[in-house]
């Protein structure tokens, strides 16, 4: 390949992969652990697909480590309420993003958004509607493609249908890594969107504590303004 | 409590929403069902231009077979008619003449690509199903569509012709939404294990009257080829700049095998790699044998324009053409798609910044900042 297109190749991945890091540290990650997990993302994508069966099969990169992330972050949500909204707000992406690869119209051009970030925007929406935070979005991104994709390998199975289901066969270019990114970028966003529209954070008087809101505080000028900066920080 | 019956609420709404709009987006989208269902593109003087079995949109835009550059400028739905816009005449790179040397034959397959190019041609069906009615007996069968056989002719043609090709007929139906998603995996694990990629290229049927398509080729019934690129990826200009060789060479060795070039609003997993494609062989109501036909001269014509070499034209009286490997020429396509995606790029971060810096969170911050000094971090 001449070396522009080389580069065009080089520089796309660049930039999915600094996109992606930038994206990981937004939740509960240090920049070590977001660069890490990225690192991981991309080689395991590199990785040939591990063999399920005969009709599945898992790649490294495109789902093993992703949901890895999923679990690691599940366990670090910090409270119980946090945990089920996520699960739920998975198993409804999940459906959803079956539902909308089976009504949409099967070609491209005719779906507002391209197929690559319908499923994204889909499980996104889902996960911050329901659970609202970063984890959660990135969690129902993720589990939202991952449940589809095996409820689809279960028709596929009852209905004779002989596609395979390649979980994350992808890598770092599969649905499921884009999906769980866009989903943050998207409540990302939406957050920031709607605390533009309402003139400020709703969580003034709440004091931010091991990457949550916690206990309420007096009203004090510092503190809220502290809390505003927490606020905009989310997570470290 | 309350924050939270909310969110259930909304995220339902939006699930039944998507459900509802999507539905009736699918029922517009069975194009073999209905046979009003393709598009008549029309130029501004009310001629026709083509037609059309996919979702056309404003900004859209369209090659014809004489290389004049429409942009699809209306589009009247319930007609289902696109009035588009002559821009310009379009410049393809020049074919080079050479004296004649030789007897005729359809498929020159002498001329064969020089040994030490060891890049790949990759072929997959994102749409296995698809197939010829007069010869398959219906437009659809899952697992093994009709149009795996005319991948399989072009395959095996560009083969022939000394060319590292690989083909991956894994199946991707059902025929929705997910099907471009799960090609894309097959599409990705192509070039992944057969680096360099020279082109990737993912074969299709059109859904239109034969009437488009049919045409006869060095006396043998045959197929026209629709190319049909993706305007949304950093790829586009790359993937254009191939499909102008393509359509030069064409023109000059099998006048009228491609039929024009569209360029629409998907992506069609092209944004994977630089040089690749979408081809129309043909249409459902085509003869697969045809289309087959077809396969193989679009393989004479796409081997040359990668790798270089002579080729010969169908036509009598016959002329010979040397054409040079793409790789030599000089290219646009990749500066303008790095622009592209730092472009991208950058308006994502300004909208981002703009959302969330602005008014009172903005002034709070600075003042804050004078305030608190370095003990905010």
């Amino acid at each position: 390949m001449p070396f522009g297109l080389t580069m065009l190749v080089f520089i796309s991945i660049l930039i999915l992969f600094g996109v992606g890091q930038n994206i990981l540290d937004r939740m509960r990650l240090s920049d070590k652990s977001a660069i890490l997990f990225m690192l991981a993302i991309f080689i395991g994508g590199i990785l040939p697909d591990i063999p399920i069966g005969n009709r599945f099969s898992i790649n490294i990169g495109g789902a093993i480590v992703p949901f890895i992330l999923v679990v690691y972050l599940y366990v670090k949500a910090g409270t119980k309420k946090e945990k089920v909204r996520s699960i739920l707000a998975s198993v409804l992406a999940g459906i959803a993003v079956f539902l909308v690869g089976r009504l949409m119209p099967s070609e491209p051009e005719n779906i507002v958004v391209d197929p690559n970030y319908i499923y994204g925007i889909v499980s996104g929406l889902v996960g911050y509607l329901i659970a609202r935070s970063r984890r959660a979005s990135f969690i129902a991104g993720v589990m939202g493609i991952i449940l589809a994709d095996i409820g689809q390998g279960v028709e596929n199975v009852i209905m004779n249908i002989p596609s395979p289901v390649r979980l994350g066969g992808g890598g770092a270019l599969d649905a499921i890594v884009i999906s769980g990114l866009l989903a943050v970028i998207l409540s990302e966003f939406i957050g920031e969107f709607r605390e533009r529209l309402q003139g400020g954070t709703e969580k003034k008087r709440l004091r931010f504590n091991h990457g949550e809101f916690a206990e309420e505080l007096q009203p004090n000028l510092d503190s809220e303004e502290r809390n505003e900066e927490a606020d905009d920080e989310d997570e470290e | 409590m309350r924050m939270k019956s909310k969110g259930w609420f909304m995220g339902i709404i939006i699930l039944l929403l998507t459900v509802f709009i999507m539905s009736n987006y699918a029922i517009a989208d069975d194009w073999y069902e209905d046979e009003l269902g393709y598009y008549t593109i029309k130029g501004e003087e009310g001629d026709i231009l083509g037609l059309m079995g996919r979702e056309i949109f404003v900004d859209d835009e369209y090659i014809t077979e004489n290389n004049r550059y429409y942009r699809i400028s209306s589009i009247d739905k319930d007609n289902r008619i696109a009035i588009a816009t002559y821009i310009d005449d379009i410049e393809l790179p020049e074919i080079e003449e050479v004296a004649i040397n030789g007897s005729t034959c359809a498929v020159d397959t002498l001329s064969v690509v020089a040994p030490n190019e060891d890049a790949h041609v990759l072929i997959y069906c994102t749409h296995s199903d698809e197939s010829y009615v007069p010869s398959d007996g219906t437009p659809s069968i899952v697992g093994s569509g009709g149009i795996l056989d005319v991948a399989q002719s072009f395959n095996d043609a560009l083969k022939s012709q000394g060319v590292n090709v690989q083909i991956d007929k894994t199946c991707h139906a059902p025929h929705d939404a997910g099907a471009y998603r799960r090609s894309r995996n097959t599409a990705i694990r192509l070039i992944k294990t057969k680096q360099p990629v020279a082109a990737l290229f993912d074969v299709h049927r059109d859904a239109v009257p034969k009437e488009q398509y049919d045409i006869n080729l060095a006396g043998q019934p045959a197929t026209r080829v629709r190319i049909v690129i993706g305007r949304r990826n950093q790829n586009r200009q790359a993937n254009q700049e191939l499909a102008y060789k393509i359509k030069a060479v064409a023109d000059k060795t099998y006048p009228g095998l491609i039929k024009d070039i569209y360029i629409g609003k998907g992506m069609y997993n092209q944004e994977l790699s630089p040089r690749s494609l979408l081809f129309e062989i043909g249409t459902y109501e085509n003869n697969k044998e045809a289309a087959q036909t077809s396969a193989k001269f679009l393989a004479d014509v796409v081997s040359k324009s990668l790798f270089g070499g002579t080729i010969k034209s169908v036509e009598k009286p016959t002329k010979e053409y040397k054409t040079t490997p793409i790789t030599y020429e000089k290219s646009k396509g990749q500066s303008k798609g790095i622009l592209w995606l730092v472009v991208i790029l950058a308006i994502g971060i300004v909208g981002y910044m703009f959302i969330s810096s602005g008014g009172r969170e903005l002034k709070a911050k600075i003042l804050g900042s004078r305030k608190d000094g370095d003990n905010n971090k």
